[in-house]
This record gives C-alpha cells, sequence and structure tokens, in this order.
C-alpha cells in the first residue's frame, strides 16, 4: 500500500484536480506494489443511467505488436492521484462489455446537437464527479476552457487555472441530456434523448433544424417517421426549406410530398430545380402528383397558390343523411369539414351547406333545397392578401376558390389566411421602416447584423453629400452669412414633415394593395395638412428672422427656401414609400434611411437656390 | 448529372491560380525559364491525387477535413494542424490581397484606397451571403487566364525544348532555385485547397455511387487549370527570360501577353489578374473560418448572425484584417509578398498532406476506399520530396548566413 498522501480528498481541493476524462487519460496504472501495469486508455460507464457511474478503466500495455488491452473492473482500483491510478487486481485477458460507453472512444472530441440555443458543439472533455468511493460522470463540457486544459501542460494549468478561475467557466451539458446510443446517423447526438425528442412538437423541430449546418438538416429529419417528417417540414421556412429538400434523397421525399397537404407540396416543389421537382413527381402516386401538379400552376401569391384541394364536396342530389355519412368517411382527410360544397355534375359551385345546417336539416332533405346558394368566392388568379381580407370581412372558415368557369378548384382556409395577413404586415413594416425582414425581429437590437452598416454606410455618404452642398453654395452665404441661422431650422423642420407623411403612407396605404385613384386622394389631403404646417412654420421663423436679422430680405429669403424645402419634404415623405414599394428595393436601405438622405439633400438644395435667388434679387 | 456535381473542381482550381499563382509562375518563368516547368508537372500529380483523396474523404464520411482530423487525432494535435492551416491561409490571403493591390496599380489606383475598399467590399458580399450573385463576374475574369494559352501558341515556343524540360529537368541546389521551386508546389498544393474540396462535396452530400462524377469534375478542372500555370511559365520564359529581366512588378508579367494583346498586354492582365485575386481572396478566408469552427466546434455560417457565430465572424474578420494590414505597409514589395508567402505555403503543406494520408488509410474511417498504393507512393513522395527541399533550404539558408 502506498502512503494515503495522494488520496483524492487532498486532490479535490485544487480546482485542476476536478477529475476531468482529459487529465485521467495516458495517466500510469500500477499495482499494490508499485509495478506499472499499463496507461489509462478509457474510461468505461454503464450506458442508460442518469449520472452513470464509472464501471471501470480500460489499460493499455506494451508497444507494436505487443500492445494489448484490457479492462479493470472499478473495484479493483483502489484509489487514484494526480499522478497514478492503483489497481489491486489486473487480469490483462479481460475485456469491456460491448454494450458499454468508452469515453473517449464514443464521446471525446465527437459532435452533439446542444438543444439549448440550438447549435453543433464539440465534446472537449468530460466533466466527472466523486460519490462516495465512486466516480460518476456528470457531462460534457464544452467550453473554451476544456481546449485550452487539454492544449496546456501540466505545469502551465496550474497557473492558468489559478489566474482564469471565475473568469472563464466551464460549460457543462448535463449528462442525462446527451443520449450517445442515439439511432443517429453519423456524429450528430442529441442533447435530449431521443425518445423526448420524438415527443417535441413539429414546429419546434423545425425551429431546430433551421438553426443547424446546411448537411444537418437532412439527417435530423432522417429520424422522424414519415407523417412527423412530413409536418416538420412543412413548419420550415420556406427559404430553409428547399435547402432541406434538396439535401433529402428523392425517394423519401416524394414520400413525403403524398402524405402531406397538396398545397405545402406544391409550395416545396415549386422552390426546387426543375429537373429535381420533375423527378419527384414521377414517384409520387398519380393522384397525388396530379392535384400538385394543379397546383403548381399558380402564382404562389395567389388564391390558387394558397388554397388547399382537400375539401368536402357533394353532389346537390345528396340527402342529409347520405351527406353525413359521407362525411363520416372523408372528414379525416380534408382541412375542414365545416362547410360542405355542393357541386353540379360539372363541378361548378352551386352552394354551401354548413355543418350546423346540416345537422339541423331532416334526414331525408336534398343538400340542394337547404344550401345556401349566395356563395362568397375567390378567383384562382386573385391576390391572397384581398382573399384573406374577404375571409376576415364575412366572418367565415373557409373561402372557396373557384376558376373562370365557376369550377370548383380548392379552399382557402382561416388559418392559411392568417399567415397571408402575417406575411404582408411584416413585409410592409419592413419594407416601410427600412429594418430587414427577419424570421424573428430580434435584428432591431443586433449591433453586429452588418446590413446596419450598411445603412449607417448610407447616412455617411448622405452627410457628405450634405457638406458638400454648402460648399457649392457658399456664394448665397457670402451675400447673407445670418441665411446660416436657418439652416438647423430648415433641415429639422423638413426631416419632421417628411417622417410625418411617412407615418401617414404607412397608416393609410401600407398595409393594402392600394387602388391608384384613392392613393391620389389620400395624397392629395394630406398634402394640404402639410402645407399649411409649412406656411405656418415659414412665417414663424419669418417672425424671428426678422429678430435676428434685422433685415427683411434675409428673413424673408430665410422663410421662403424653408418653406419650399419643408413642403418639397413631405411629398417626398408621401410619394416615395409608394415607389418604393413598387420597385421593392432591399429592406436595408429601404424607405426610411433613404427617405433621411433624400429629404436631406433635397431640403439643403432647395433652401440654399431659393433663399439664394431671393438674397440676390433683395441686393 | 456531370452538371450537378462540377463546380468545387473548376472553381477551386480557377481559384488556386488566384493571384498567387499567375504571380509565381510568371516570376519563375522569367527567372529561370523552363527549368522549373518540371516541378508544375509533378505538383499537378500531387494536386489531383491529394484532391481526389479528399473528395473521397467527403463522400465516404460526410465529414469536412477539419472534423476528421478533430476525431481522428484528438485535440492536441488537431490544434496543431490548425495552426499550420491557419498561418498558411492568412499567408494565402495576404497574396491575393496583394494582388489585388498590384493589379489595380497597373491603372494607377493607389494600394491604399483600393485594398481596404475591396477588402469591404469582400467582407460585406461574403457575409451578407450575396457573394455567389457577382461570383461569376470574377469567375468570367479568371477566363482571362485562358488568353495565356493564346499568348503561349502566337510566342511560337519549342515544343521539343518544353517537352525536354519535363524529362530531364536541370536540377540545381542553388538557393534560389530551391525557394522557386518550394513556392512553385506552395502555389499549386495549397494547404487551402484539399479542405475546400471536402467542405464542398459534403454539402452536396454526394454518394459514393455519383462518385466518379465527384472524382472527374477534380481532375479535369485541375488539369486544366494547370494547363494554364504551364503556359504561364512558358510565356514569361520565352518572353522575359531571354531579356534576362526578371520579373519584379506586375506591369513587368504583363509583358507576357504582349504576344497576343501587343500594348494592350497590361490592362488584360490587369483585369485576369484582380478577378482572380478577388474570386481567391473571397473563398480563402470563408473556408479558413469554416474549417477552424469544425475543429473546434464552434457555431458556423455564413447565414448567421454575428452575435451567433462570433468565432466564424471573427476569424473571418481578422484573417482579412491582418492580409489588409500586411499588404497596406508602405514601401513593401507586393510581388516579394506573394513569392514569400508561397514559400511558407510550400513549406507547411506537407504538415497537411501527412494529416490527410493517415486519415485516407485508416480502414477504420475509409472503410474499402482507402488509398490504393500508386496513390500513397506519389503522396509520399510529394510529401517527403517537400519537406526534403524545406530542410535543404533551410540548411543552405544556415550556411549562407
Amino acid at each position: 500500500m502506498k502512503p494515503p498522501s495522494w488520496g483524492f480528498f487532498h486532490a479535490l481541493k485544487r480546482g485542476h484536480d476536478v477529475p476531468y476524462l482529459s487529465l485521467m487519460l495516458g495517466k500510469r496504472i500500477s499495482d499494490t506494489n508499485g509495478r506499472t501495469v499499463g496507461r489509462l486508455e478509457d474510461v468505461v460507464v454503464a450506458a442508460g443511467a442518469r449520472f452513470p457511474l464509472v464501471r471501470g478503466l480500460v489499460a493499455r500495455s506494451g508497444r507494436g505488436r505487443n500492445r494489448r488491452r484490457f479492462f479493470i473492473p472499478w473495484p479493483d482500483v483502489e484509489g487514484w492521484s494526480r499522478e497514478e491510478f492503483v489497481a489491486n487486481q489486473v487480469d490483462e485477458t479481460r475485456e469491456a462489455e460491448p454494450g458499454d460507453i468508452l469515453l473517449a472512444r464514443d464521446l471525446l472530441d465527437k459532435q452533439i446537437v446542444d438543444m439549448d440555443g440550438y447549435k453543433i458543439v464539440r465534446v472537449s472533455d468530460i466533466r466527472m464527479a466523486r460519490a462516495g468511493d465512486e466516480l460518476r460522470v456528470l457531462g460534457a463540457d464544452v467550453g473554451v476552457l476544456s481546449i485550452l486544459r487539454r492544449l496546456a501542460p501540466g505545469r502551465v494549468i496550474d497557473r492558468m487555472f489559478g489566474f482564469y478561475d471565475g473568469v472563464l467557466s466551464e460549460r457543462i451539458v448535463p449528462w442525462n441530456l446527451i443520449s450517445p446510443v442515439d439511432p443517429i446517423p453519423y456524429d450528430v447526438r442529441l442533447n435530449i434523448p431521443y425518445r423526448e425528442f420524438l415527443a417535441v412538437h413539429p414546429s419546434d423541430i423545425a425551429d431546430i433544424i433551421e438553426q443547424l449546418d446546411v448537411g444537418k438538416r437532412a439527417k435530423i429529419l432522417a429520424l422522424l417517421d414519415d407523417p412527423k417528417a412530413a409536418e416538420v417540414l412543412t413548419h420550415i421556412l420556406p427559404g430553409v426549406r428547399s435547402s432541406v429538400a434538396r439535401e433529402m434523397g428523392e425517394r423519401r421525399l416524394s414520400g413525403l410530398l403524398e402524405i402531406m397537404p397538396p398545397d405545402e407540396a406544391a409550395d416545396i416543389l415549386g422552390s426546387l430545380p426543375r429537373e429535381k421537382a420533375v423527378v419527384l413527381l414521377s414517384l409520387m402516386g398519380i393522384e397525388e402528383a396530379s392535384v400538385v401538379t394543379m397546383l403548381l400552376g399558380y402564382d404562389p401569391f395567389t388564391a390558387g397558390g394558397r388554397m388547399t384541394t382537400e375539401f368536402v364536396s357533394i353532389p346537390n342530389s345528396m340527402v342529409a343523411d347520405q351527406t353525413v355519412e359521407y362525411l363520416r368517411e372523408v372528414g379525416v382527410g380534408a382541412e375542414t369539414i365545416y362547410y360542405i360544397y355542393v357541386v353540379d355534375g360539372d363541378g361548378h359551385l352551386s352552394g354551401v351547406l354548413s355543418l350546423r345546417d346540416l345537422l339541423r336539416a331532416a334526414p331525408d332533405e336534398v343538400v340542394g333545397d337547404i344550401m345556401l346558394h349566395d356563395v362568397v368566392t375567390a378567383q384562382v388568379r386573385e391576390d391572397q392578401e384581398i382573399v384573406a381580407e374577404r375571409l376576415s370581412h364575412y366572418n367565415l372558415l373557409a373561402i372557396p376558390v373557384v376558376d373562370d368557369e365557376h369550377v370548383l378548384r380548392g379552399i382557402v382556409t382561416v388559418d392559411d389566411a392568417i399567415d397571408v395577413m402575417l406575411e404582408e404586415a411584416s413585409e410592409d413594416i419592413s419594407e416601410l421602416s427600412g429594418v430587414p425582414l427577419e424570421d424573428e425581429m430580434t435584428v432591431m437590437g443586433d449591433a453586429l447584423d452588418t446590413r446596419r452598416w450598411a445603412g449607417t454606410m448610407l447616412t455617411f455618404l448622405g452627410g457628405l453629400l450634405g457638406t458638400a452642398l454648402f460648399g457649392a453654395f457658399r456664394d448665397s452665404f457670402a451675400a447673407a452669412l445670418a441665411l446660416v441661422y436657418f439652416i438647423p431650422l430648415a433641415l429639422r423642420a423638413a426631416h419632421d414633415a417628411s417622417l410625418w407623411s411617412l407615418a401617414v403612407a404607412v397608416r393609410d396605404l401600407g398595409d393594402k394593395e392600394y387602388e391608384m385613384s384613392r392613393a391620389g386622394k389620400i395624397l392629395l389631403r394630406e398634402y394640404v395638412f402639410t402645407l399649411a404646417a409649412a406656411i405656418l412654420v415659414s412665417a414663424l421663423s419669418f417672425l424671428a428672422g426678422l429678430v435676428w436679422t434685422d433685415s427683411y430680405g434675409t428673413a424673408l429669403a430665410g422663410a421662403a427656401g424653408l418653406f419650399v424645402g419643408v413642403s418639397l419634404a413631405g411629398m417626398l415623405g408621401l410619394v416615395l414609400p409608394m415607389a418604393l414599394r413598387r420597385a421593392r428595393p432591399d429592406p436595408a436601405v429601404g424607405p426610411g434611411r433613404l427617405l433621411g438622405v433624400t429629404v436631406m439633400t433635397v431640403s439643403i438644395v432647395s433652401f440654399l437656390v431659393v433663399s439664394g435667388l431671393i438674397v440676390r434679387a433683395w441686393g | 448529372m456531370y452538371a450537378a456535381v462540377a463546380g468545387p473542381g473548376l472553381v477551386t482550381a480557377l481559384a488556386g491560380n488566384g493571384a498567387s499563382g499567375i504571380t509565381t509562375y510568371s516570376v519563375v518563368g522569367s527567372r529561370f525559364g523552363l527549368s522549373l516547368v518540371w516541378v508544375l508537372v509533378a505538383s499537378t500529380v500531387s494536386l489531383v491525387v491529394f484532391l481526389e483523396m479528399s473528395a473521397r474523404m467527403g463522400v465516404v464520411t460526410g465529414k469536412g477535413l477539419a472534423s476528421l482530423i478533430r476525431e481522428r487525432f484528438g485535440l492536441r494535435l488537431t490544434f496543431f494542424a490548425m495552426s499550420v492551416l491557419l498561418v498558411a491561409n492568412i499567408a494565402t490571403t495576404v497574396a491575393e490581397l496583394a494582388g489585388i493591390a498590384a493589379s489595380l496599380e497597373l491603372f494607377g489606383l493607389s494600394k491604399y484606397l483600393t485594398v481596404p475598399a475591396i477588402a469591404g467590399f469582400i467582407w460585406v458580399l461574403v457575409t451578407r451571403g450575396s457573394f455567389n450573385k457577382v461570383e461569376k463576374v470574377f469567375l468570367g475574369m479568371c477566363l482571362i487566364q485562358v488568353c495565356y494559352l493564346v499568348s503561349g501558341f502566337m510566342a511560337r515556343p519549342d515544343w521539343a525544348q518544353v517537352a525536354f524540360s519535363v524529362v530531364k529537368p536541370e536540377i540545381s541546389f542553388d538557393t534560389t532555385y530551391l525557394i522557386a521551386a518550394t513556392a512553385i508546389v506552395g502555389t499549386t498544393v495549397a494547404p487551402w485547397m484539399p479542405f475546400f474540396v471536402q467542405a464542398n462535396v459534403v454539402d452536396k452530400g454526394i454518394g459514393i455511387s455519383d462518385y466518379r462524377y465527384q472524382r472527374a469534375d477534380v481532375i479535369t478542372g485541375t488539369v486544366l487549370a494547370n494547363a494554364i500555370s504551364l503556359f504561364i511559365i512558358m510565356c514569361t520564359a520565352f518572353t522575359l527570360f531571354p531579356l534576362g529581366r526578371t520579373v519584379e512588378t506586375a506591369k513587368q508579367a504583363a509583358l507576357a501577353l504582349a504576344p497576343l494583346a501587343g500594348a494592350n498586354a497590361t490592362w488584360l492582365f490587369g483585369l485576369g489578374l484582380f478577378g482572380a485575386a478577388v474570386l481567391s481572396a473571397s473563398v480563402i478566408p470563408v473556408s479558413t473560418s469554416y474549417a477552424m469552427c469544425e475543429a473546434f466546434g464552434w457555431e458556423s455560417g455564413i447565414g448567421r448572425k454575428l452575435s451567433m457565430a462570433p468565432m466564424f465572424f471573427g476569424v473571418y474578420t481578422s484573417s482579412i484584417l491582418l492580409g489588409v494590414v500586411v499588404v497596406l505597409i508602405p514601401g513593401v514589395s507586393l510581388i516579394g509578398i506573394i513569392m514569400l508567402t508561397q514559400v511558407l505555403n510550400g513549406i507547411l503543406l506537407p504538415v497537411i498532406l501527412v494529416f490527410m494520408l493517415k486519415i485516407v488509410n485508416d480502414p477504420g474511417i475509409m472503410g474499402d476506399h482507402v488509398n490504393g498504393p500508386v496513390m500513397n507512393a506519389i503522396a509520399w513522395v510529394t510529401a517527403c520530396g517537400v519537406i526534403v527541399t524545406s530542410l535543404v533550404l533551410l540548411v543552405t539558408g544556415l550556411f549562407a548566413i
């Protein structure tokens, strides 16, 4: 027996003696006589436990052809120090059991998906803890500190840890959240058990997939069964979705497309390269493929592009009882069963029946008699926004979509309409405010976002332009230096006027696809207000100018320049957002910012030109 | 199918022939004539072998090279490999930025203006993920390199002499000769290339059944680009070498295109150099950050916001910044910088090669797809050849002092 100076209690007092796997590997293993029997190669734990106990050590001895690996069960380990493990008996023929986890082999340096924050991290170390005579695994260390610990040799660690203690903390992913025996392909492991992962809501899985790197996304999807995978796929953002679809095998993907709602399938196919889409369609069942092909023909932003074909339709000769029976049969696959659409022999929409009407009707009543004839419909080529508004206006759960011959083609349901409204609203806000459209709006607070810098550069260049303009007009100043008094006022007033107009444009025009004549009226009304404000400001500043400069000419010149500048700025605030809306520019340089720069330029130039001319004319 | 997998080979090859390549080949051709052509031919064979290896590793494992290194060798050796890669890649970035400076100086633009502006432009485009929109423009400019083929024929070379110089090389142990040889190897088989090719292959998710198309792409791209390299050496060897004028400025290097373009040679050369430099300068720093993040498990990806992947953008930004700073040192010789960095690349190359060879021959990783004996022989000869050359360089360098 060795003296107990190497006891673990002693070792634990120092931070660097925390049992990290990296600090243990390669340590000497000796028997109780102090004879070296090998070096530590790996640490074995049992699979499946919450915080598993170390079951034993794997030692290696010898070199080259004589190299042997053998297993030392934990009860045979008497103790360990910073330098060595001591085993009281060694059987060089023992091996670890196949189902066991070897920490270094199976986990160290491998990747795991950190579900808390959804990122891929690498296991840099394994953190263990002493529990009585036992050693337990706490979890995987994925922090930067663990990288440093493994890089720096012994003595350096002492210094470093003394110094950094508390500065850099370890980042442990707890073991109970890691499941290294998951049936997950390649090296991506989840830090929650597989079974729990399957229970996560599809839209949350979709969120995770969106955060993963290209190449890893399809692998996550590969873990799920078809119905779940199909649902997850419908929840992924369109941009990411097409890249995920590209990563997936064609046979699997076509299988998923078959079972998801046809409108979603059409969206996905529409975003893929033509050849791939054709292959997928050919792999799908004939019935599903023909529906999807039909949907693919419509512009995605129209009722046709939004609609689903999974609605309930019946011939007008059916009786109520038959209809209920029919509903029972087909209701499962339909998006909604609250409306039953009645069509004639050629598929023309002739009426609609609500579930309530149906239940109230006598069993033998013909549906043609009880249905509502005056159906609110949408045209396949109608803009989705208008359709969504109609749905909301009439308080409908779904609206039937008909083609030019009034043949029923599909329905747009209220949840599709909500999506449309949300998309359009954020698009409008994004376009008008100059904040880029993102899946989340946190980007506003993100100082590191590159687009923000692009916008800042625009502002800066605008500022330079303004300065250059002052230079160009220095003759005007020379004539009446007092004009300088008016410049801050002119800039400020012009800016306010333009912002006011912008706000009005957003409020009254921004959220709708407006008609030109209506927009014209609104513009005119607002512009009258702007002009009135401009007159008021100019009049006041004329008085102020008289007091400052004691010269009619200069005061008049300043006020007139101000008037022109402010009225032009107000007009810009109304017109620019609308013009840009048509052009659909990059939101980073959208109206908000562009307006600022343009208004400044225009108001400076007009102020300087007008007031300069008046000053000169006055003499 | 070929069209679907085509790309990484050709882009790597064209970007690999970036400003550093064009410059190195021009300098070598003007200084040594045809006597180093054999090194280029040998390097081409090695490059084909190495890129084929990395494409195969990508297809078989579905992982990047950095990932494989980390999982096969553990943290310490990975740290070493990644440090080597980082140094080599930053050096190459410096060279490409120097190429941008040199090419635009041909048009009378000051480097103090152009280098920060172009570097900023690349930074913004790449981080915003919109570089692919303009990539074709620069690829198109790279095609100007084809002019060397025409110019080479118009210079009426003595083909027998060219062939002879490959078959029976004049090997010298002169220090400058060894430096030039190392530079050719370093610029032809740059350390970043296998990482880039493998990442590309993994991204595309190509299966082993489609692997032959991928291999075809790698081989044709490499051979095509290096044929151009050969002509660059030939053009300078026939126009400048007889005059005894070693290329010291981009203007002189442009003279190699004179048989074709006459007085227009300068702007033709300048445009080609610019395109190649921008393409490589935008590819290499990103490839560096991807490899680093992959190796150490940091969040990466161009689509990410900066705050989500700070290490990724940190490595990316600082390698560009460092390049800008070096190139802007007043009075530094741009051609000199480029040559120096390529020699450095050549010296560092064997490290990466040895790592790759270890992995590709590990049946635990590659299964049935380990290297055959011929490939191993070529690869090891390359690695040992470069190591020996570097050592001789070191020794002769010491004696020179």
